[in-house]
């Protein structure tokens, strides 16, 4: 009987309490590397054609960048916009106003220095919350403050779009358990509808997969085979995400994507060499990024490189110095 | 290729490496900046008006304080050497490119000792050759320290040469080669000026010193305390300048900076700045950017560079199973390799910049590593080429032919000669100076120079960069600009722009000042200058190119001059030194001696002409009062320093102590001490001369104490020199002839 019951301990253990907690560490660490906007924020995007641009789209006295929008929500904070730097230094100061449609006074006019600004950055346009924006229409606009020609900031044409931000106070949505469900039911829904998002959770599913994986193929010979395959599928997608994904992910992700990696390499047996192969791949395909101008894409490729190398020393080590000491030999468990 | 071949090429590679500079860049000086670099130019003089003063005259055109600038005296001799037997020769030229030949070479000869057991193929020749010539000319030292050209860029041969020594000293268990690396280490590297590079080299090398300790246990630990301990010894004639104000007054000399909790705290925001400067591609790429002007992100026609870590990637994939001791070396090599690329630029996450931050916050000196991107440069370099070398062997193992092989090379050798070509095909020397100053200017500093003044001289206008523009004798249009170079050239100090006034006692005295031009409030200008000692005016009146102008009239602040400072603080005119330059001693309302006697610390006096003084040295004056009154009250106008003692003495020289002497901080700059002349006279009346009129004069001394042991601690460090000459002539005879003996 005790036996029995210990069985179904271990099966409940096995396919039930370690999945869910793979499970909820793929919740969580999504959500705890997702770095769009705070937790108590909403974003919404709006499509780029919203906005129009001066003929050269350099922000310079006399230029004005006008766009408008539809608040999606209450508590507008702030808008972001892709600025371009045109990889150069910009000693040059821009203004930014916001104001309700139809309205004379503008709601907001602040200024900015744009030397430190990044080329390509959804730079953040903040303002003070405004409560009851939802449905509203508002238009903004970006002014020339100085800087000339060749020493200005623009707006990121290609971007397709550019994103409006609600601010949540976090004592006002705990308050109440009502308030606490609508406001996770929009995050929910607002997190869920962007397809980068859910393409990102994936990233955080892999351990899960892996696990699954393995209970599913206990026992079967061919499961080498396979498994590889599995390994490098899974692999392959998390670099592919880091990499290509748009969505703004903390920097420290790519920890967990090495650690990620070097844990199935470990498990099914990928050798360093393939590892450092992946690297090279990726390190000759940056000039190609940098070609097309995909300057983030590169630079999150190297930082990879960084990472596999530091993976592939540690299989290099395993393979050269402890090939059978410390992990089962593929023969014996075939 | 035979070994006969081998030397000559690796010769012709030497040749043209040390005359480069010199065919490329001219015969023109590039001098300039805070460390003037005009040692190059006057080294004699900087030797004996500037190298050896520890106290007083030991600055460039600021207030200095307590500080041994004598670790400079290596250079100096080694530049002097220079110019006495090739006197014909730039001397700055003679020594890039003899830098730029021992980094190569030594650099080539470390390499071989990681395969000292193995045939050295002619692959493995011009593998050791790319990856040498690549250590040399990678970004990473072009856009750091051979942009910058401080005294740091020697590190670059000397460091490969102390770790060639020292692996050499561990592989063959030959002491004397540890300690002929310490001798090359205190010899060529101006040690204290190239620490934060050095040091950084030294962090970067961990990994192969962990190995190097696992694998020759007793001879690292041997061989390291005999680095240490003659680096020591070598160096005591500074060091002891670094360890005294701790042992008498708990501070850690110039230490004290680096390590304190206002600059810790402080390099912090600048570490999470810094970070920003370069993203992961450029290290990858094997490049740097140095400065925020530069290309934002790196372009498709820079990332060629990849082709270095694409190769040692290469190595990795055909790394034999096998074969641990390549591999060994592989590993050594790349985590080498890792670490200085997380170092240099701490932007592979946040992590990252984390780890730094802990690094800064509890790693004692680590600070002084806070521009990262520069001193970390090297040592990527460093590892680079080292990771290079043996992701090379590593291919030329695997690729047995030739065709590959002298494709691979002559790819990484191209791509190596390019960024050569770069730096040395511009014209680094355009706006260089022949080493002659104009006639003007020599004039101004012989005459400054007979005038024998220990009060200091001011330049009018101040500027805000406190630098000095100075132009060449030969070549009109060209200038120095840079630190003033007063006091080596006349042996006087000066206060040249707003940072000049800083002290201790006053350390925001340069904005003040700035606020007083702003408001034009000159008379208050001129207290500052009376109370530190201010004598002379010295306006200069000629056209300064627009590209120094803007520096120096930052806040506008030499627009502010323009009318009336002149005027205001002037006195009597002494001469003119052609058109540029007017010598005027300051106005009378503003006079100030060196050594006073006054009747109350907080105000002058009206005449100064109660004690006579003669300085005997920077740190020691004499001083002669004649019918002191019962309280004496002695001024002495230089920064205030505890050190700084008062003495009796007799008609001998034979020194007293005063007892109950109360030694203060005056006019918020000086030093001043009120002597009782009953109770000295009582204790010492041997230090009181009364002659046939009855006029009696009591003899005093003005001495700073370090100064007592400076003598002792330079004659040790002499005689250390002495004896490490020649311990290495003998042993190095002895190994010499016992080779030569055995075949």
């Amino acid at each position: 009987m005790d036996n029995h019951k210990g069985f179904r301990l271990i099966i409940l253990l096995i396919w039930g309490i370690v999945p869910f907690i793979l499970l909820i560490f793929a919740g969580v660490g999504a959500l705890f590397f997702y770095r769009e906007v705070n937790f108590s924020s909403l974003q919404y995007s709006h499509p780029i054609s919203q906005i129009q641009f001066p003929e050269k789209n350099e922000v310079v006295p006399g230029e004005t960048i006008h766009g408008e929008f539809i608040a999606r929500d209450d508590n507008l904070g702030a808008l972001g916009i892709k600025v371009n730097t045109f990889n150069r230094l910009n000693n040059s100061v821009v203004a930014f106003q916001l104001r309700e449609k139809g309205k004379d006074d503008w709601y907001c006019y602040n200024t900015y220095f744009t030397d430190r600004w990044a080329n390509g950055e959804l730079y953040p346009f903040g303002f003070p919350k405004i409560g009851d924006s939802r449905g509203k229409i508002y238009e903004f606009e970006i002014l020339g403050g100085t800087g000339d020609t060749g020493n200005a900031i623009g707006i990121e044409k290609d971007a397709k779009f550019f994103v409006s931000r609600y601010t949540f106070d976090r004592q006002e949505i705990l308050s109440d358990m009502s308030h606490l469900r609508l406001f996770l039911q929009k995050k929910a829904v607002n997190l869920f509808s962007k397809s980068g998002f859910l393409l990102f959770v994936g990233m955080f599913l892999a351990p899960l997969v892996v696990y699954i994986f393995i209970l599913m193929n206990r026992r079967k010979a061919e499961k080498d085979r396979n498994a590889r395959v599995l390994g490098h599928l899974v692999i392959l997608y998390d670099l592919a995400i880091y990499m290509i994904s748009p969505v703004l992910m903390k920097s420290d992700v790519v920890l967990y994507i090495a650690l990620l990696i070097l844990v199935t390499s470990i498990i099914f047996k990928i050798s360093f060499r393939r590892i450092f192969s992946i690297a090279l791949i990726m390190i000759i395909l940056c000039p190609v990024w940098l070609y097309i101008q995909q300057e983030e894409i590169a630079n999150r490729s190297a930082a990879l490189v960084f990472f596999l190398m530091i993976d592939g020393l540690i299989l290099m080590v395993k393979d050269l110095y402890f090939p059978k000491r410390f992990f089962i030999h593929r023969k014996r468990r075939i | 290729m035979n070994d006969i071949k081998k030397r000559i090429l690796l010769f012709l590679i030497c040749i043209v490496l040390l005359t480069a500079p010199s065919i490329f860049w001219g015969n023109l000086y590039m001098v300039g900046g805070d460390d003037t670099r005009l040692y190059y130019i006057f080294p004699q003089e900087m030797l004996r008006n500037y190298a050896q003063n520890i106290i007083s005259n030991n600055s460039l055109g600021v207030n200095g304080g307590y500080g041994s600038v004598n670790f400079f005296a290596p250079i100096l001799l080694i530049v002097l050497f220079i110019k006495t037997i090739v006197p014909f020769a730039n001397s700055q030229m003679v020594l890039y490119g003899l830098n730029f030949a021992f980094g190569f070479i030594l650099f080539y000869k470390f390499l071989g000792l990681w395969l000292r057991h193995d045939k050295e193929t002619t692959f493995v020749f011009f593998a050791k050759i790319t990856a040498s010539l690549f250590y040399l000319f990678s970004f990473f030292v072009l856009k750091t320290i051979y942009s910058h050209q401080l005294i740091a860029l020697y590190i670059v041969s000397v460091f490969p040469g102390v770790m060639y020594f020292f692996m050499r000293s561990l592989q063959e268990r030959k002491i004397f080669l540890a300690v002929l690396s310490a001798f090359m280490y205190s010899a060529f590297s101006s040690t204290i000026l190239t620490l934060p590079w050095f040091g950084a080299m030294v962090f970067s090398c961990i990994p192969i010193s962990f190995v190097w300790m696992r694998r020759y246990t007793k001879q690292f630990f041997l061989s390291g305390l005999a680095f240490i301990l003659v680096v020591f010894c070598l160096n005591i004639y500074w060091l002891f300048h670094q360890i005294y104000p701790m042992v008498v007054r708990s501070e850690a000399g110039i230490f004290q900076y680096v390590i304190s909790s206002s600059l810790i705290f402080s390099n912090i925001d600048l570490i999470e700045a810094l970070s920003h400067l370069n993203a992961p591609i450029h290290q990858m790429a094997s490049y740097i950017r140095s400065s925020w002007t530069d290309r934002n992100n790196l372009g498709f026609s820079q990332s060629y560079g990849i082709i270095y870590i694409a190769t040692i990637l290469l190595a990795g994939i055909f790394l034999p199973k096998k074969d641990k001791k390549t591999g060994g070396k592989y590993i050594l090599s790349i985590l080498g390799l890792l670490l200085t690329f997380m170092l240099v630029c701490p932007n592979f996450g946040d992590w990252n910049i984390n780890v730094f931050i802990f690094f800064n916050n509890h790693i004692p000196l680590f600070a002084m590593f806070r521009n990262m991107y520069d001193k970390f440069a090297p040592a990527v370099s460093f590892q680079f080429g080292f990771a290079l070398f043996i992701a090379l062997v590593i291919l030329g193992k695997k690729f047995q032919s030739s065709i590959i092989r002298s494709i691979v090379i002559f790819l990484l050798l191209g791509v190596t000669l390019w960024n050569a070509h770069t730096y040395l095909f511009s014209n680094k020397s355009a706006d260089g100076i022949s080493g002659v100053f104009n006639k003007d200017y020599v004039a101004l500093t012989r005459y400054v120079k007979s005038m024998g003044e220990p009060s200091r001289f001011v330049w009018l206008p101040l500027n805000f960069s406190s630098y000095s523009v100075i132009e060449d004798a030969l070549n009109p249009g060209h200038f120095y600009y840079g630190s003033s170079p007063l006091q080596f050239l006349a042996g006087t100090s000066d206060y040249i722009g707003f940072q000049s006034f800083v002290t201790s006692a006053d350390p925001d005295l340069n904005f003040q000042m700035l606020g007083l031009i702003n408001e034009k409030k000159f008379d208050d200008i001129g207290r500052i200058l009376q109370r530190m000692n201010a004598k002379y005016l010295i306006n200069y009146h000629y056209d300064i190119p627009n590209q120094y102008f803007d520096h120096m009239n930052l806040f506008g602040s030499m627009d502010q001059q323009k009318d009336g400072i002149l005027e205001a603080l002037k006195g009597e005119k002494i001469r003119d030194f052609g058109s540029r330059y007017s010598l005027y001693a300051i106005n009378e309302k503003y006079h100030s001696e060196k050594i006073f006697l006054t009747d109350s610390f907080e105000v002058f006096p009206d005449k100064f002409s109660d004690v006579f003084f003669k300085k005997i040295s920077p740190s020691q004056y004499d001083i002669s009062v004649n019918n002191p009154a019962e309280l004496i009250h002695i001024a002495f106008l230089e920064p205030f320093d505890s050190l700084w003692e008062l003495h009796a003495i007799d008609m001998n020289g034979a020194e007293y102590q005063i007892s109950d002497l109360k030694h203060m901080l005056i006019y918020r700059f000086g030093n001043g001490w009120t002597v009782l002349r009953e109770q000295l006279k009582s204790s010492h009346p041997t230090v009181f001369q009364t002659d046939e009129t009855g006029n009696e004069t009591l003899r005093l001394r003005i001495s700073f104490r370090p100064q007592k042991y400076t003598d002792m601690a330079d004659a040790f460090s002499v005689f250390c020199w002495g004896m490490v000459v020649i311990y290495l002539i003998g042993v190095g005879a002895y190994h010499f002839f016992k080779k030569k003996k055995h075949g």
